[in-house]
């Protein structure tokens, strides 16, 4: 049943694009009714998919569908490339906020879409199913297969209906990207044909547990697989060096195409790391940690600075993301379990918060056809609840704690300072300062627009096509369910982060964690023919100091209970369990 | 090796398009009836030799007259045929029509060619072959074209083609000379002998031979440094010709250069031919791919295009393997495959691109098709896919093209010792930045297709067959992105034929004493 829910979730908007697309012209004001029902449709699905994922058992997966797809040889040798979706809690959570967001994007867009209307919403549709099959595909060709295709359609968004550079904007997305992904593709093949290799069989698949598990690679060839995967993911986040096409991309971007570009889409950045770099390459990601957090942070404190000299709310908003993914992919290599979990639920806070953000910007240029500081202002007068929306997203945006941005920040700045094995307590220092920029320049957008003297520029606001001077119904509803999710987030975390915690345990943790040994041991000889004793010393701290940060942020699902570690003991014979449980055993002491 | 006669049977749909290339130019000279049946007596013949390839195919391995029948000249023959279906097509009404019988005769017989290339196992058929191939695309240039420019590019193909052929033959007659054996087996079994022995005068011989014979040959497939003809030749013919040329001559080359290099078998992976071969691929892709980004003229563009995905093609030889273990180890079912997906595909471009009148003349320019989708979404459409599956984008079949070269180049690489390990899988990873700097190109006419606006947009004119046939690449290329399947297993027990073949007879060499005495017995 939920298996065919979830295939029902990944192929209806597709159905429904090409329906959209194929209809005659006198029909045409269907076409966003049709998106409409069809995203509230997803909506429905993506939740329903999503509650299983309490209690779910690591090894399994909502709504599997595993089939071949296409299986080239014979006994000697084969290629299998399987369509083989499920969700676990990982994947489950950003499918939800996939389907979260697609209605909403598709409702912001009745206003300003004036033109070639059906094919519009046409291209929304085709883009959710790329981004629910991106996040569903447990085989890494189908992944990368979705993850291209996401490109299509967000480039004739893009193209088509963006601002006046829009045609430039789109090219550079769709170059930028393209370039970095077909280098993680090679990586991918890569990976898989030595996977074959390895184990002795011939046969090439692409299948993500597997993969994940994958002993035997060289320390270059991780280095430089990881090297290889980066490429792609690491433009799509942005990460700093390789940003440049994101401002651009969000400024010229209809509201619609901004919303899921910064919600779902930077996130397969993102995700591909937490997924594919850290599990299959983890002495790569290890090697290249301290960089990836040196370049985090550096994106961080560059992307608030650029935002604090932005005239324009939009672009504003844009260059936020960058200093907002710089922490995600800062808590994602402390390689900490609470970095981790911290950097997930940092994936979906910020989807929750500069989607919303995107949405009252929207909203503001569809009335006054501006996103220039300079020429609105001191609007809180004139539109009461676009100011409450605007000021509690805002807040959420800066990590007001109480709402959900503070809870992530808080993790992932702890997990960077406590993890002494690959980043240090500079790194969390440094990333904190960006807390404080984050405060500046939103809220001095905030000022500039909302209060102060009443600016707005002649002839506006422009209230055709049903609009009112301030909110009106369809937009409120359009915020609502965020605002809503931003408290709920920000009161109870552990919605998200409970079921995760079994997962990176059973899948990613052990390998990351391995690797992290094996990387500081080498570092800890090097030491150790200086002084000896230093390298107890910092031993002892580091695993304390790790442990007891894990410990306070949460405490349940990370402290074993002693008949854990004592099972842990008996059970494994390999020396990774044997030397991981006092570890656990030290977390839980405090 | 004595030649054993063949039985008709065997060839018959060789000669059904011998037969039918004679029908169609004595219908045309008759001229019997009021309208001309050119085009349709075509269309029969190809089908007609479709079906007697498919039902009656002759025992595997048998053959004779240096011609061998197996699942690579299945593979040459259904593939061919059923491109020949879609040039046909899209070809339909485009010579005028007192040149119709020569235009498809022209047409059929360089089919024919094609699939004797397939079938060829000495090397004077070899030759003949491609020769065949060959020169009734001079002819097909320049027919039924009145602007000078067309003259000029045939003239310029005639000459450089006539060159390279002249090489080829050099070469052929130093492989010759060191085995002493007309057939390709033979040949290759000694060729392989002498390449094991470096520093002696066979080395030398097969070494020159292999290197001008494999030169005569990238002129076919058009890769550096035999390119210089491509974009002229291109923009000069009419956009159904320049389909055609993307196709048959390009995959002779290919059937052939596969032969050769299944020659150099495992010497491929070490010494001089391996780094001739890389350094060609390489030099084939970038400045493909470079000058294409150069060109407004989409016919010019696509020519350059098809230089880089000789290039592509290349890297997939030099994954040859001689223990492959399954298909991705097998660079020889990767190529093929990417041959005809690239055929199919340029050949799609190039049938909706001569339906398009942009002011009345025949649309060549990139920026005349801004606004296509507004005029003809069909039209506009299929020539996105055909660009996308050009580009390599995910999940067309140009994709899983690039997917299977690059995976077997990367798994040949791991088999190989040191530098060429680590330069072969440089190669590939050069490969995929190429295929970006491809899609940056591409991008630029999908951009004129579906973003921009016109007030005056290119006129979509299409004729009754050109249509069908730009449906039907659009159908075939839809139906390879996701079931890849069919082709790539064929071609993978096509190219498996053909190692067995050569492993066969290199288990169980003729004598060298008998290769440096005695004259060929069938000489």
């Amino acid at each position: 049943m939920e298996a065919l829910l979830l295939n029902l979730l990944i192929f209806a908007p597709l159905a429904a694009g090409v329906a959209v697309w194929a209809l005659p012209e006198r029909l045409e004001r269907l076409a966003p009714r049709i998106a409409l029902w069809t995203g509230l449709a997803v909506a429905v699905l993506a939740i329903l998919l999503w509650l299983p994922v309490f209690g779910l058992n690591p090894d399994n997966l909502i709504g599997e569908t595993n089939l071949g797809w296409i299986v080239v040889g014979d006994e000697i040798g084969s290629v299998e490339i399987r369509y083989h979706v499920g969700l676990d809690a990982i994947s489950a959570p950003l499918v939800a906020l996939t389907g979260l967001l697609v209605p909403l994007s598709v409702a912001c867009s009745f206003p300003s879409i004036r033109t070639r209307i059906r094919e519009y919403y046409a291209w929304l549709l085709l883009l959710t199913t790329g981004m629910v099959g991106v996040f569903a595909a447990r085989d890494v060709l189908l992944f990368y297969i979705f993850f291209e295709f996401t490109l299509i359609p967000l480039y004739f968004l893009i193209g088509i209906w963006g601002g006046s550079e829009r045609r430039y904007a789109a090219n550079k997305f769709f170059l930028y990207t393209f370039a970095g992904s077909v280098i993680t593709f090679a990586g991918i093949l890569y990976l898989a044909v030595r996977a074959a290799q390895l184990s002795g069989s011939g046969r090439v698949h692409f299948d993500l547990l597997a993969l994940s598990n994958l002993t035997g690679l060289s320390a270059v060839e991780q280095s430089f697989l990881f090297l290889a995967l980066f490429a792609g993911f690491a433009i799509k986040v942005p990460f700093f060096p390789l940003h440049t096409w994101l401002p651009l991309a969000h400024t010229e971007a209809p509201t619609a195409g901004s919303v899921l570009l910064a919600g779902i889409l930077l996130k397969l950045g993102t995700y591909g790391f937490l997924r594919f770099s850290l599990p299959m390459v983890p002495d790569g990601a290890v090697s290249w940690a301290g960089v990836m957090g040196a370049l985090a942070v550096a994106g961080i404190i560059y992307g608030a600075l650029c935002c604090w000299v932005q005239r324009d709310v939009k672009k504003l908003v844009a260059y936020s993301s960058v200093s907002h993914l710089g922490f995600c992919m800062l808590g994602m290599f402390s390689l900490l379990p609470v970095g981790l979990s911290g950097s997930l639920l940092y994936m979906l806070n910020h989807g929750i918060s500069t989607g919303a953000l995107f949405l009252c910007v929207g909203m503001l240029y569809d009335r006054y056809h501006t996103r220039d500081m300079d020429k609105i202002g001191g609007l809180a007068r004139q539109m009461p609840i676009l100011a409450f929306f605007l000021v509690l997203f805002v807040l959420s945006s800066i990590g007001l704690p109480g709402l959900n941005g503070f809870i992530s920040e808080f993790t992932v700045l702890l997990a960077a300072y406590a993890s002494t094995d690959v980043l240090g307590p500079v790194y969390g220092v440094l990333g904190a300062s960006g807390i404080l920029l984050g405060a500046i320049y939103m809220l001095y957008m905030t000022g500039n627009v909302l209060f102060g003297p009443l600016k707005q520029p002649p002839g506006s606001p422009d209230l055709h096509h049903g609009l009112s001077v301030d909110l009106n119904r369809r937009e409120i509803a359009i915020l609502t369910p965020l605002a809503i999710l931003v408290i709920v987030l920000g009161v109870y975390p552990r919605v998200v982060t409970d079921p995760l915690d079994p997962l990176l345990r059973a899948q990613i943790l052990p390998r990351v964690e391995r690797a992290v040994r094996a990387h500081s041991e080498i570092i800890n000889v090097a030491h150790g023919m200086r002084t000896a004793t230093d390298k107890k010393a910092m031993d002892s701290a580091s695993g304390l100091s790790g442990n007891v940060a894990v410990a306070a942020i949460t405490p349940r699902s990370h402290r074993p209970s002693p008949e854990e570690v004592a099972t842990d003991l008996q059970s494994s014979e390999s020396t990774e369990a044997s030397t991981v449980a006092p570890h656990v055993a030290a977390g839980g002491r405090p | 090796m004595i030649y054993q006669a063949i039985s008709l049977g065997d060839i018959l749909p060789e000669l059904t398009l011998l037969i039918g290339a004679c029908a169609v130019l004595i219908e045309a000279q008759l001229g019997l009836t009021r309208r001309p049946l050119s085009a349709p007596l075509t269309l029969l013949t190809i089908v007609v030799a479709a079906v007697l390839a498919r039902f009656v195919s002759p025992l595997e391995g048998s053959g004779g007259c240096g011609l061998l029948f197996g699942p690579f000249s299945d593979f040459v023959r259904m593939s061919g045929l059923m491109v020949g279906v879609l040039l046909t097509l899209s070809s339909w009404s485009q010579p005028q029509l007192a040149e119709r019988g020569e235009y498809f005769c022209m047409m059929l017989l360089s089919l024919a060619g094609l699939l004797v290339v397939g079938a060829a196992a000495d090397w004077l058929n070899l030759f003949l072959a491609l020769e065949v191939v060959s020169i009734p695309t001079y002819v097909l240039v320049t027919l039924s074209r009145d602007n000078p420019r067309s003259l000029e590019a045939g003239t310029k193909y005639f000459y450089l083609g006539a060159m390279s052929a002249a090489i080829m033959a050099y070469g052929m007659s130093f492989l010759y000379g060191v085995s002493g054996s007309l057939s390709l087996p033979d040949s290759i079994a000694a060729v392989s002998e002498a390449l094991h022995h470096p520093g002696t005068l066979p080395h030398g011989l097969a070494t020159i031979g292999i290197v001008l014979t494999l030169t005569g040959m990238l002129f076919k497939i058009s890769a550096v440094p035999m390119h210089f003809y491509v974009a002229d030749v291109y923009q000069g013919a009419a956009s159904p010709v320049a389909g055609f040329l993307g196709f048959v001559p390009k995959f002779a080359g290919v059937a052939a250069i596969l032969k050769l290099a299944s020659m150099a078998g495992g010497e491929l992976s070490g010494g001089g031919l391996f780094w001739g071969l890389w350094v060609v691929a390489l030099l084939s892709m970038t400045v493909g791919n470079v000058l294409a980004l150069l060109q407004y003229n989409l016919k010019r563009m696509l020519a350059y295009s098809g230089v880089a995905h000789a290039g592509y093609m290349l890297v997939g030889v030099l994954a040859l393997s001689d223990t492959p273990r399954g298909i991705l180890d097998d660079g020889a079912a990767a190529v093929l495959y990417y041959a005809v997906i690239y055929g199919i595909a340029n050949l799609g471009a190039f049938a909706v691109l001569a339906m398009l009148r942009y002011r009345g003349a025949p649309c060549e320019n990139i920026i005349d098709l801004a606004g296509l989708l507004r005029r003809s979404p069909g039209a506009a459409l299929l020539m996105a896919l055909a660009l996308m599956t050009l580009m390599g984008l995910p999940p067309t079949p140009g994709f899983w093209g690039k997917a299977t070269i690059f995976g077997s180049a990367l798994a040949r690489a791991t088999q190989l010792p040191g530098a060429e390990q680590t330069w072969l899988t440089a190669l590939v990873v050069l490969g995929v930045l190429n295929t970006a700097i491809g899609a940056a190109y591409y991008l630029r006419v999908i951009a004129a297709l579906l973003l921009h606006e016109s007030d005056e947009p290119a006129e979509f004119a299409p004729r009754e067959a050109p249509h069908v046939g730009a449906l039907l690449c659009g159908f075939l290329l839809l139906f390879f992105s996701f079931f890849p399947n069919s082709l790539l297993s064929m071609g993978a027990s096509a190219s498996r034929d053909y190692r067995d073949q050569r492993l066969a007879r290199v288990a169980d060499p003729p004598p060298a004493a008998m290769i440096a005495t005695q004259p060929p017995a069938g000489s």
